[in-house]
C-alpha cells in the first residue's frame, strides 16, 4: 500500500485519498446537476433587464450564432429563461450563453422570448420580458474586417480577419507582423471583394513592400499602382460586378487633431480623384478632374453601368498666396461638404460618362459619403454628417437611405444612435445589412446588423454576437470596413505574406 | 560528531553565501532602482482574462510572455516584486546545480546565472518607454526557470528513446509555450552530459531546428518567417540600429550554461589542484559582478526623471521639487528638458513659479540612449495632461498603447483624459480594465465616481485646476511631436479667463521671452489678481516687466496707457531688490565686456543664476525632444 508522506509527516493512506477523491467529484458532480430553476416567487418589473449587448427586440437571421449577453443589472443570482413553440431552456449567472444545440433549436421558432429573473437583496424580480425575433432570410456565412486600434499615426498588429456568422470562429486573412519589424512597418487596409466572392479579393499594403495584393480564382499578384498618372495608387476600391475592373479612388489624405473634441481626429483629402484598373492588363486609366472637386468613395451599381461616389467642390477661402489648401482646408474643415454623384460606364469602351448629380447634400450644408447600392439595384444607402469625408470620426453622423426609383431620402433613424455610424455592407441577397458603429463608448468601433424588409425599412440591428458577452468591452481594437462574402479567403496568410515579399508588377 | 558538524558546515556554506549574495543583490535593487521597478509595472498591463490570455498566444511563447506580465504586476510593491524574482533567482540555482550535479565550491559558478538575469534587468534604461515585448522585465528570469524545470525530466528519465522523446516534445511544444527559450531548455538538456547516440541527437536537433518554421507556416500567420528564431526573445532595435551591447547580457545566459558544464564534467578533476577550483569560481563570479556593473544604467538624469513621474503621480510636488535639487549619482550633469518641465509643472501647482523657476538647474541635456528619447514616449503625455490639454495627451496615450503595447500608465492616462472631456463611456471602459488588475482596482473605483458627479472633479485635488485649464474652445491642431514647443506657444498665444490657465499664458511667455506676449498677458494677470488680500507681483514677473522697460524704453506703455515705457517706469512698485539685481547685473556685464557668451554664462551663474536677467540673455538654443 503507497503511503504518503506529507510536510507534517501524517501518513495518509491511498484508499483513503481514494475515498476523499470520490467524495469530491460527487459533491462536484451534485453541485453540476444542481437544476437551473425559476424562482417560486417574484415581482414584476415593468423596466427592460439592462443587458449588453442590448439585444431587446432584435430581429437575428436563422444562420446567425448564439446571441450571448450580460445582465448589467444589480443582483447576486440570475436566471434567464428562453421559451418558444420547441420548448424552454434556461440558464443562471450573469453571463447568459446559449448552448448551440439549444440555440439551434431556438431558432427554428419565429420568435424568442427571453424572461430574465434578478436576485437582489433576497428579493426575485422577474424583468419585462423581451423578444429575440427570427428571420428565415439567411445571412452570408462570412463577414471580413480589418482590426485596428482607433489610433492616428501608429499601427501595429494589424489584421484583416474573416469571422464565420454561425458561430464564433475568426480567423487571420493576413495579419501585418508577417512582414513587419522594427526597421520596415506595414500598413495593411481596404479589403474589398467581387461580388461577395472570397476568391476575388484585394487589399493593400503600405510602406514595407507596398502594393495591391489582387487575388482572382487563385492567382495572387502584388501591383505597383502609383504610375504618376495619378494623385497616389489606389486607395478606395470597388470591384466592377462582372469584369476583371476595380475603380478606385486616388487620395492625398491628412489629418490634424482637435486639441479639445471627443472626435478627436479630422481626417481629410486635401486632393482625391477617381481611376480604374484593369486587372487583366495591369493598366491604370485616370479620370482626373479640376483639383478644386475631391471624388471618393467609389461603389458601382449592381448592373457595373453606373459608378456612384461622392464628391466635394472646395476652392481655397483664404486666397493669400502663404496659405497652402492644406492648411486652409484645416482652418475650414467644417466648410467642406460632400454629395453624391454617378458616372454612366461603357464597358466596350472603359469610358466614363460626365458626373450626375444623384443627392445634393452639400444644399442642405450636409455631407454625404459612402454610397453603397443594395443588390436589387433600388436602394442607395449613404452615410451622412454635417462636414468632411472621414465620417467614422464624426459623432453626428448617420446612415441614410435612397430609394432610387422614388428619389426620396430618409434618416434611417431605426438603426442610427446618437454616435458614429459609418461603414456599411449589404448582403448578397439585399435582406441584411451590416454597419459599423460608435454607439458603445464613441471610440472604438463595433459591427451592428440589420434586417432590411425590401420595402425601405430596417429592423432594431444587433451587435456581431461573440463567445464571451463582454468582449467588446474589453477588446481595444475597432472593426473597421465590415463586408458580406459568401464563404471563407481560402488563401492562407503565410501564402499572401509570401507573395507580398515577391517582386511586385507595375502597373501601366 | 564535530566532524560531522564541520561537514554540515561546509556543505551549507556555498548556499548560504549565494543566498547572502542574492539578498545583497535584492537590497541594492531596492535602494538604487525602486522607483525605476515601480514604473516597470506601470508601464505593463496583465488583466486575468481569457482575451489577454488569448491575446499572448498569438505569438510562439505566448505562455511565457503571458506570465511574465503577470509577475510583472507584483513590482507595484517593489520589495514584494524585488522578493519574488529573487526566490526565481534561488530556483534557478539549486535547479542548476541539481541538474548539472554541482558539489562544493563549483556551486558558486550558479551564482553567474542569476548575475546575468540581473544584468539583462538593470541595463534596461530608457528602453523601459520602448520595448515591446509583453513582460519582458521578468521573461528571462522565467524563461530560464522554465528552461531548468524541462529539464528536470530529462535528468529522471532513465530510457534513451523516452528522453530523446521528451526533448523532441521540449523543443516543439515547448516553443509554441516558450518560444526560442525553449531551445535553452534543449540546450541544457544537451549539456547535462547524459549519453546519447549522436545520431539520434542529430535527428532531435533537427526536428528542433525544423519545429519553427513549420509553426511559421501553419500556426502563426502574424510571425514574420525570419524571426522565428528569435520568438519571445525582447528586441533592441530601434529604427534602423540594432543596438548590439544589450544582447550581451542574453548571450551570456548559455554562455554561463556551457561553463557550468564544463564545471560538472571536469570540476572532480580539477579538485585534485587544491586552491584551482576556488580561483576559477571567483574568477568568473568577479567577471559576472563586472559584466552586470558594465551593463548597470546608472544614469541620473534618468532616475531623476522616473522619480519625478512617479512623484507627480502622486501629486508630491515638494518632492519633485527636492528630486530636481537632489545630488546626482554620477557626474554632475545638466537637467532634461522633460526634468525641467516637470519642476515647472511642480512649481505651477504650488502657485510658486512666478518666484522659483529660474531657481533650479536649466538645461536641454539629451537623454542618454542610444536613439533620440522624446518626450511623446518619457513624460510628455503626463504633461499634456496636467496642462488640460486632454485631446492630445489621449493622442498620445493611444499612439503608445498601440505601439509599445498597452500599459496601466496608459490606461489611466486615457481614463483621466476621458473624464475631463466628459467622454464618459470610453472613460468606463478603460476603467473597468483597471478594476480587472490586482493593484489598481481602488485607483479606478475613485476616478469611477467621477462618472456618476462629474462635479466632484471641480473638488478633486489633482483635477481642480486641470478641469478649468481643459475648457479653452476647439481647433484642429498638431504637435509635431514637440510637446514643450506646442504647449510654451499655445500658452503663450492663448488667452482664458481662468486664473491658472492665464498664469500659463504669462508664463509661457516669460519662458519664450516675448516681450509682445508677455505684456498683455503680463497686464491681464495684474487685473485678475490686483484685488486679491495678499496681492503681489512674484520676482520673475517683476524683474521682466523692468527688463523689458529698460530694454524698450520708448515702446508705449502697456500699463499706462498714454505713455512710453520709460514715463511708466517710476509709476511701477517694483521691488527695491528687482532693480539692485538688474543694476548689479549690468554692472557686471560691463566688467565681463570682452567675454564671450559661453564664459559669461560661466561667470554669471553663481551670483545671477536665478534671475530672469541671467535666463533672458545668457540661456539659449535649449533644444527640446
Amino acid at each position: 500500500m503507497l503511503k504518503i508522506k506529507t510536510k507534517n509527516s501524517v501518513q495518509i493512506s491511498l484508499p483513503s485519498l481514494k475515498r476523499m477523491g470520490w467524495v469530491c467529484i460527487f459533491l462536484l458532480l451534485l453541485t453540476a446537476c444542481g437544476k437551473t430553476k425559476i424562482p417560486a416567487s417574484y415581482t414584476e418589473s415593468t423596466a427592460l433587464p439592462n443587458i449588453y449587448p442590448e439585444y431587446t427586440d432584435v430581429t437575428v437571421p436563422a444562420n446567425i450564432a448564439p446571441l450571448t449577453f450580460h445582465i448589467d443589472n444589480e443582483g447576486t443570482d440570475f436566471v434567464t429563461k428562453f421559451t418558444t413553440s420547441e420548448g424552454e431552456w434556461l440558464y443562471d449567472g450573469d453571463d447568459v450563453c446559449p448552448k448551440r444545440k439549444a440555440w439551434e433549436k431556438m431558432k427554428t421558432a419565429e420568435k424568442i422570448l427571453v424572461e430574465v429573473f434578478i436576485n437582489k437583496d433576497g428579493k426575485w424580480t422577474r424583468m419585462k420580458p423581451f423578444f429575440i425575433y427570427v428571420s428565415k432570410d439567411e445571412i452570408d456565412p462570412y463577414i471580413s474586417y480589418r482590426l485596428i486600434s482607433p489610433s492616428y499615426v501608429t499601427y501595429e498588429d494589424l489584421t484583416i480577419c474573416q469571422r464565420k456568422l454561425t458561430n464564433f470562429d475568426e480567423s487571420l486573412i493576413y495579419g501585418n507582423m508577417a512582414n513587419s519589424d522594427e526597421k520596415d512597418g506595414q500598413c495593411i487596409n481596404c479589403h474589398a471583394y467581387q461580388n461577395y466572392n472570397p476568391a476575388r479579393i484585394q487589399f493593400h499594403v503600405r510602406q514595407s513592400h507596398g502594393g495591391t495584393i489582387i487575388a482572382y480564382d487563385g492567382k495572387l499578384e502584388r501591383i505597383n499602382m502609383i504610375t504618376g498618372k495619378t494623385v497616389s495608387a489606389g486607395v478606395y476600391p470597388t470591384w466592377h460586378p462582372t469584369e476583371k475592373l476595380i475603380a478606385y479612388s486616388t487620395n492625398k489624405t491628412g489629418q490634424s487633431f482637435h486639441t479639445h473634441d471627443n472626435q478627436k481626429v479630422e481626417v481629410q483629402d486635401n486632393q482625391s480623384d477617381l481611376m480604374l484598373y484593369d486587372i487583366e492588363r495591369h493598366e491604370v486609366l485616370p479620370l482626373a478632374r479640376d483639383t478644386n472637386y475631391l471624388d471618393c468613395f467609389p461603389f458601382w451599381s449592381p448592373d457595373g453601368k453606373f459608378l456612384y461616389y461622392c464628391s466635394a467642390h472646395y476652392e481655397k477661402i483664404d486666397t493669400a498666396m502663404d496659405i497652402t489648401k492644406e492648411y486652409d482646408m484645416i482652418k475650414n474643415y467644417k466648410k467642406v461638404k460632400y454629395s453624391l454623384y454617378r458616372r454612366s460606364f461603357e464597358l466596350k469602351t472603359k469610358q466614363f460618362g460626365e458626373p450626375e448629380m444623384v443627392f445634393d447634400a452639400a444644399k442642405d450644408s450636409m455631407s454625404a459619403t459612402l454610397p453603397r447600392i443594395s443588390p436589387d439595384g433600388r436602394w442607395l444607402m449613404f452615410t451622412m454628417g454635417e462636414f468632411g469625408v472621414f465620417h467614422i470620426w464624426h459623432r453626428d453622423a448617420d446612415l441614410y437611405l435612397m430609394d432610387l426609383q422614388s428619389g426620396e431620402v430618409r434618416n434611417i433613424t431605426e438603426i442610427n444612435s446618437d454616435n458614429v455610424e459609418s461603414y456599411h455592407s449589404w448582403s448578397s441577397n439585399g435582406k441584411w445589412v451590416i454597419f459599423s458603429s460608435r454607439r458603445n463608448d464613441g471610440n472604438f468601433t463595433r459591427p451592428y446588423i440589420t434586417h432590411f424588409d425590401g420595402k425601405g425599412h430596417f429592423t432594431k440591428p444587433f451587435e456581431l454576437p461573440q463567445k464571451a458577452p463582454q468582449f467588446h468591452r474589453e477588446f481595444l481594437r475597432s472593426y473597421n470596413i465590415p463586408e458580406f462574402m459568401t464563404g471563407p479567403v481560402k488563401i492562407r496568410p503565410q501564402q499572401f505574406a509570401a507573395q507580398i515579399r515577391r517582386d511586385s508588377i507595375q502597373a501601366k | 560528531m564535530i566532524n560531522l558538524r564541520k561537514k554540515d558546515f561546509k556543505k551549507l556554506l556555498i548556499p548560504v553565501l549565494l543566498i547572502v549574495a542574492l539578498i545583497i543583490v535584492g537590497v541594492r535593487l531596492l535602494d538604487s532602482e525602486r522607483e525605476i521597478i515601480f514604473r516597470m509595472q506601470e508601464l505593463s498591463l496583465f488583466l486575468p482574462t481569457r482575451l489577454f490570455f488569448t491575446s499572448s498566444m498569438i505569438y510562439p511563447g505566448g505562455v511565457l510572455t503571458w506570465t511574465a506580465a503577470w509577475a510583472t504586476q507584483f513590482f507595484y510593491h517593489p520589495t514584494l516584486g524585488i522578493t519574488l524574482m529573487l526566490i526565481c533567482w534561488a530556483a534557478i540555482m539549486g535547479l542548476t546545480c541539481y541538474l548539472f550535479r554541482l558539489r562544493g565550491i563549483w556551486q558558486g559558478l550558479s551564482l553567474l546565472i542569476p548575475l546575468a538575469l540581473l544584468a539583462c534587468l538593470v541595463q534596461t534604461g530608457y528602453w523601459l518607454y520602448y520595448m515591446k515585448l509583453q513582460g519582458h522585465v521578468w521573461v528571462p528570469t522565467l524563461g530560464v526557470l522554465f528552461s531548468l524545470i524541462l529539464a528536470i525530466p530529462y535528468r529522471l528519465i532513465s530510457n534513451q528513446w523516452a528522453r530523446l522523446g521528451w526533448m523532441a516534445a521540449v523543443g516543439s511544444l515547448g516553443y509554441p509555450l516558450m518560444g526560442a527559450w525553449s531551445f535553452l531548455a534543449i540546450g541544457i538538456m544537451g549539456l547535462l552530459g547524459i549519453e546519447i547516440d549522436k545520431w539520434k541527437l542529430a535527428i532531435c536537433l533537427l526536428l528542433i531546428i525544423a519545429v519553427p518554421p513549420i509553426m511559421q507556416q501553419w500556426f502563426y500567420g502574424q510571425v514574420q518567417h525570419n524571426t522565428v528564431y528569435i520568438a519571445a526573445m525582447p528586441s533592441f532595435q530601434y529604427g534602423d540600429d540594432n543596438i548590439r551591447e544589450y544582447h550581451y547580457s542574453y548571450y551570456a545566459i548559455p554562455l554561463i550554461f556551457i561553463i557550468i558544464a564544463l564545471a560538472s564534467n571536469f570540476g572532480e578533476r580539477l579538485e585534485q589542484k587544491k586552491f584551482l577550483p576556488i580561483t576559477i569560481v571567483i574568477l568568473f563570479t568577479v567577471i559576472g559582478i563586472w559584466g552586470v556593473n558594465k551593463r548597470w544604467y546608472r544614469d541620473t538624469n534618468f532616475h531623476k526623471e522616473v522619480a519625478m513621474m512617479n512623484a507627480i503621480e502622486q501629486l508630491d510636488w515638494e518632492r519633485v521639487l527636492r528630486i530636481m535639487l537632489s545630488q546626482d549619482m554620477g557626474e554632475p550633469m545638466p537637467p532634461t528638458r522633460v526634468m525641467v518641465m516637470m519642476k515647472n509643472l511642480a512649481l505651477f501647482r504650488l502657485g510658486r513659479a512666478g518666484d522659483e523657476m529660474f531657481r533650479y538647474p536649466e538645461g536641454a541635456e539629451q537623454q542618454h540612449a542610444p536613439w533620440t528619447v522624446r518626450m511623446t514616449q518619457v513624460g510628455g503625455k503626463m504633461l499634456y495632461y496636467h496642462y488640460g490639454k486632454a485631446g492630445f495627451c489621449y493622442r498620445w496615450c493611444m499612439e503608445d498603447g498601440v505601439e509599445f503595447g498597452w500599459s496601466v500608465d496608459v490606461l489611466k492616462y486615457m481614463s483621466k483624459t476621458s473624464l475631463i472631456s466628459h467622454d464618459w463611456e470610453v472613460a468606463r471602459k478603460y476603467l473597468n480594465l483597471l478594476k480587472k488588475t490586482r493593484y489598481h482596482k481602488e485607483w479606478a473605483e475613485r476616478y469611477e465616481a467621477f462618472i456618476e458627479h462629474p462635479e466632484l472633479m471641480e473638488a478633486d485635488e489633482e483635477m481642480k485646476i486641470i478641469v478649468p485649464m481643459s475648457q479653452f474652445p476647439d481647433r484642429l491642431d498638431g504637435d509635431n511631436t514637440l510637446i514643450e514647443l506646442y504647449l510654451l506657444k499655445t500658452f503663450a498665444n492663448g488667452t482664458g479667463t481662468d486664473v491658472y490657465y492665464q498664469e500659463m499664458t504669462l508664463l509661457c511667455s516669460l519662458i519664450m521671452k516675448d516681450i509682445d506676449l508677455f505684456w498683455p498677458r503680463f497686464r491681464q494677470w495684474l487685473n485678475m489678481h490686483q484685488k486679491d488680500e495678499n496681492f503681489r507681483v512674484p520676482r520673475y514677473y517683476q524683474e521682466a516687466a523692468y527688463l523689458y522697460i529698460m530694454l524698450e524704453p520708448q515702446r508705449p506703455s502697456e500699463l499706462w496707457p498714454g505713455e512710453t515705457n520709460a514715463q511708466a517706469l517710476s509709476k511701477i512698485p517694483f521691488d527695491e531688490t528687482v532693480k539692485q539685481s538688474y543694476q548689479n547685473f549690468m554692472n557686471f556685464n560691463t566688467q565681463c565686456g570682452s567675454m564671450s557668451e559661453d564664459q559669461k554664462a560661466v561667470a554669471f551663474h553663481p551670483q545671477f543664476g536665478d534671475t530672469f536677467y541671467y535666463f533672458y540673455f545668457l540661456v539659449r538654443n535649449q533644444k527640446t525632444n
